[in-house]
């Protein structure tokens, strides 16, 4: 019996019959969920680079205060606020959740599960423009009177709350409304996702039958959506106290600042695993098709990220442990802190132990994933010091803090991601990426990436701290050795940026000139491989039926080491 | 330009049809956003047992009058349904402009109200319950106008006897809607 | 296994079967009982005591929401799944306000006191209960003079002690806003 394992290379029937679409009907308003994904990851890439253009400047200004930054000019205090603010800001609102969830999950989940795209195409483009609409407005934000907010990303008031306090009458409301409309269109997004994977799977795709990285992506979007809502209603309050006036964070007029402290970080936990897991998710896929293995304990880890959702709720207030938060409710959110570091430590030997005894191919992707969970270990040790009350007194708005949270946000907003954009390149463009400039790529990543952020842990423990323009005006803080590090940090920034470049010329010369790739070269089992490289619109001939789980790998007793889910299971 | 549906959009793994899954997300996500404003609110209320003196000067016979046009328009809205259930487009588009109605004249009651409190001095920022009134009503409010011109759209095709399966959609929505103010009517001008 | 939902045949009753699953009077019923209970929520002040208004304010408001939802959105049929998403949205909102409330809804705890909350509340009350001088504050250790007095932006009328300057009749006099 013929198996359905061969890829498909057919396009679809006429889903357009009659008329051949043109360019702007093709890809600039396409409801089709790849070019949609495609759309959110060139977006997000690009406006990732501008954040990483702000910590350019402003890593050069604490290596070598008040020298002009090459490229930039004299970087003021004002300036220095606005990039460190922004550069937080669109990292993660417009580089990491874009890419992470929008672009891989659009790209992803309907190939995954073996439709033909989203449930609901056009919310799906509306979703993408509400987006692209924020992420203008954010940029617009710069060219006012005044310039950008420079309140930190966490804006609290009354700084933020107060024109004449943060000098950006025109800048603070403009970024509020960029974070607002952002956050409503992955809300819209969210929902897309949500029911397409309830309701759009393939015949026979079991609940435990789907792939990682789509139960990631789900499980994200609903934290997003459960934790998101309160803040959407602060950004409202906040926006009326810089606008007409309002005293909702003003404490002499009945508000309270800490009201928005809540209302930020009971977001901002439960925010950084709706990025956590969809990386670990495309770590996972990564691992077992290089590993050759299936996935060491899949359903504990669906349940842990689960259960790490839930949690991640009930430990918002430690960063606010030095706030002014009553200390019993300190007491209290550092046991849960500290509690939920256990599945995730989980999370992270499973992957391990999908490593153990398996047939490792070192491929490019595979040392991303691989650096993945080395670099992101790291940084959720280093978790462990911060989520103490007690430590964290000392620790906060140090520079270990922010070390803590590159050393997770790194691997997963970077690493991670170039471990799935190496990996699903030839699937979106039909060829694959220059293998030996990928590796120089990954060399150029990962070591200078510790460079920047190890002395940081140092200089943070020696007192270093955050926001501050010049640590030179500091008499402790200007020792040499600090200072030293300080420019070690930087230089290694800059490395890592340059290598950054072959990345993107591999990416669009790759795009265009790469080495033609068939429909599955990494020989894995799920089922966007069974569509044609790149996939037609429609995604499938036929649409595939399920057989079986995503990591069939090296099943004792076949000749192949894999085994595609649309395989039918042989007659016996 | 006609889009094809994708097979997606036909597919029902769970049963529940999938706009009205994807309405009842929507409505998981609205429950946070107004969860959110009302629980500062009432924290803040109840810290500062003087602002009774300003929730005085609410005007309750318009919050009671807004309750009974919402509840009357839900009326409408789970009767549109109804007909729409009996195919009978013609019959639930009439129930949506009911329902519509019903909006319109909440949003006019809510005017004068607002138009009266403005011209006595309680303005957004007046104080901090006021900026809690307005901004809590004020949201709600926009809700109300998104959910009139969603029912009014679908109207027009329910005219023509098309997409039937939405009426209940939007009737959801707006059922919604009208249970948010109901936590705002006693919220607003009855805890006085 | 998937089955094809009825998105182009119009709607099925959660049951299965084509067709209402109640005549039009049945949700009339229900919308008389509303009525009535938005009457009860009403009259509730009116007698006087504090913690029946609250019971019948809120309670009813409770009860009214689950029969709109129940009834009207038809959960009573709908599949659990719903009904449990819901309800771990509305936890996750009762979260929000234990975690918060501690902090926000008090004016001193443990080892702190929020003293601009006295004040506060001291400034209200004069506002409300006619112009006498206020040199005298509730807390001792705080003086309101020393908070820095920074308007917001071009008016004067958001100054913390100056916005609430009692008129004759007791009400918070609103400057119009310049600007913005």
């Amino acid at each position: 019996m013929t198996t359905h394992v061969a890829a498909d290379h057919a396009h679809s029937e006429g889903d357009h019959g009659h008329h051949e679409l043109s360019f702007i009907q093709k890809y600039v308003f396409s409801t089709d969920h790849k070019v949609i994904g495609l759309q959110y990851f060139m977006t997000g890439v690009l406006m990732g680079v501008l954040g990483a253009l702000a910590s350019y400047v402003f890593r050069m200004q604490m290596a070598f205060p008040g020298h002009a930054v090459p490229g930039f000019g004299l970087v003021t205090p004002q300036i220095y606020n606005q990039m460190v603010t922004n550069h937080g800001t669109i990292m993660i609102f417009w580089f990491a959740m874009p890419v992470l969830i929008a672009a891989f999950g659009n790209y992803l989940i309907p190939l995954m599960i073996g439709c033909d795209d989203m449930v609901f195409p056009r919310l799906n483009r509306l979703s993408y423009q509400i987006f692209l609409f924020s992420a203008l407005l954010l940029i617009a934000s710069f060219f006012v009177p005044n310039g950008g907010f420079g309140g930190a990303w966490t804006s609290y008031p009354p700084l933020a709350s107060n024109p004449i306090y943060n000098q950006t009458p025109y800048g603070a409301p403009m970024w509020l409304a960029a974070v607002a409309l952002e956050f409503v269109a992955f809300l819209l997004g969210g929902i897309n996702f949500i029911t397409t994977l309830m309701n759009a799977r393939a015949p026979g795709m079991k609940m435990y039958d789907i792939p990682m990285v789509v139960w990631m992506i789900v499980i994200a979007s609903i934290l997003f959506m459960a934790s998101v809502g309160p803040l959407v209603a602060g950004a409202a309050m906040l926006f009326f106290d810089q606008t007409l006036g309002t005293g909702f964070f003003d404490p002499a007029r009945g508000g309270d600042p800490l009201l928005w402290e809540h209302l930020f970080w009971f977001f901002g936990h439960p925010e950084v695993y709706v990025v956590l897991l969809p990386a670990m998710g495309i770590v996972a896929e990564v691992l077992t098709v290089f590993a050759r293995k299936k996935l060491f304990a899949y359903r504990t880890v669906l349940w842990t990220a689960v259960a790490t959702g839930v949690l991640s709720f009930f430990v918002w207030a430690h960063h606010q442990f030095v706030a002014g938060i009553d200390p019993r409710m300190a007491n209290i959110f550092t046991v849960t802190t500290l509690l939920i570091s256990v599945p995730i430590t989980e999370m992270s030997f499973v992957y391990i132990g999908t490593l153990y005894g398996a047939s490792i191919q070192l491929s490019t992707p595979m040392l991303f994933a691989i650096a993945f969970i080395v670099e992101f270990l790291i940084g959720g040790v280093t978790g462990i010091f911060l989520g103490a009350s007690g430590a964290d007194i000392y620790f906060h708005d140090t520079y270990f803090v922010l070390a803590h949270f590159h050393y997770t946000f790194v691997p997963i907003a970077v690493i991670a991601v170039f471990a799935g954009v190496y990996y699903w390149f030839p699937k979106m463009f039909g060829r694959y990426m220059n293998d030996t400039w990928g590796r120089i790529h990954f060399w150029g990543t990962a070591v200078p990436f510790n460079g920047i952020f190890i002395p940081l842990f140092y200089t943070g423990m020696a007192g270093d701290h955050r926001r501050t323009f010049n640590h030179l005006n500091f008499p402790d803080l200007a020792r040499g050795d600090l200072i030293f590090w300080r420019e070690f940090s930087t230089v290694s920034l800059l490395i890592m940026l340059a290598f950054q470049v072959i990345f993107f010329v591999n990416f669009f010369y790759s795009m265009f000139r790469g080495k033609k790739a068939p429909a599955n070269p990494w020989n894995a089992n799920t089922f966007e491989w069974v569509a044609a490289s790149p996939p037609p619109h429609g995604n499938f001939v036929t649409l595939p039926h399920c057989y079986r789980g995503p990591y069939e790998y090296s099943v004792p007793g076949r000749s192949s080491d894999f085994w595609p889910q649309n395989e039918p299971a042989p007659k016996t | 330009m006609a889009m094809v549906q994708p097979i997606a959009t036909r597919r029902s793994a769970t049963g529940i049809p999938t706009g009205k899954l994807a309405m009842w997300w929507l409505l998981g996500s609205e429950i946070t956003i107004f969860g959110g404003l009302l629980m500062s609110y009432i924290m803040m209320r109840i810290m500062y047992a003087p602002w009774a003196e300003a929730a005085a000067h609410t005007n309750t016979l318009a919050g009671s009058i807004n309750t009974f046009v919402l509840l009357t328009s839900s009326l409408f809205a789970v009767l549109a349904h109804h007909a729409a259930e009996q195919k009978n487009g013609k019959l639930a588009a009439f129930y949506l402009w009911l329902t519509i109605g019903g909006a319109l004249t909440f949003l006019v009651v809510k005017g004068i109200e607002w138009t009266n409190e403005i011209r006595h001095g309680f303005t957004i920022t007046a104080n901090t319950f006021w900026s809690f009134y307005y901004t809590a009503a004020g949201l709600h409010g926009l809700h109300v106008i998104a959910g009139a011109t969603a029912m009014a759209i679908v109207s027009f095709d329910c005219l023509r006897g098309k997409n039937l399966q939405r009426v209940e959609l939007v009737g959801i929505y707006w059922h919604f809607v009208d249970i948010v103010w109901i936590f705002l009517f006693p919220l607003l001008y009855i805890a006085k | 296994m998937s089955q094809a939902a009825d998105a182009h045949h119009g709607h099925l009753n959660s049951a299965g079967e084509h067709g209402p699953h109640h005549p039009a009077s049945y949700y009339v019923k229900i919308w008389a009982l509303l009525l009535v209970l938005l009457v009860i929520s009403i009259a509730g002040p009116m007698l006087g005591n504090k913690v029946l208004t609250l019971i019948t304010a809120f309670g009813i408001a409770v009860v009214k929401a689950l029969i709109v939802a129940a009834f009207f959105m038809h959960l009573n049929v709908e599949k659990k799944f719903v009904w449990y998403m819901l309800f771990a949205m509305l936890l996750a909102v009762v979260m929000f306000f234990l975690g918060t409330a501690a902090d926000v809804m008090k004016y001193d705890g443990s080892h702190w006191t929020k003293p601009s909350s006295y004040l506060y509340t001291e400034e209200f009350k004069k506002a409300f209960s006619g112009g006498e001088e206020h040199e005298g504050h509730g807390s001792d250790e705080f003086d309101s003079k020393a908070l820095p007095n920074v308007p917001y932006g071009e008016t004067e009328s958001h100054k913390a002690h100056g916005s609430h300057e009692t008129e004759g009749h007791g009400l918070p006099a609103a400057e119009p806003r310049h600007g913005t």
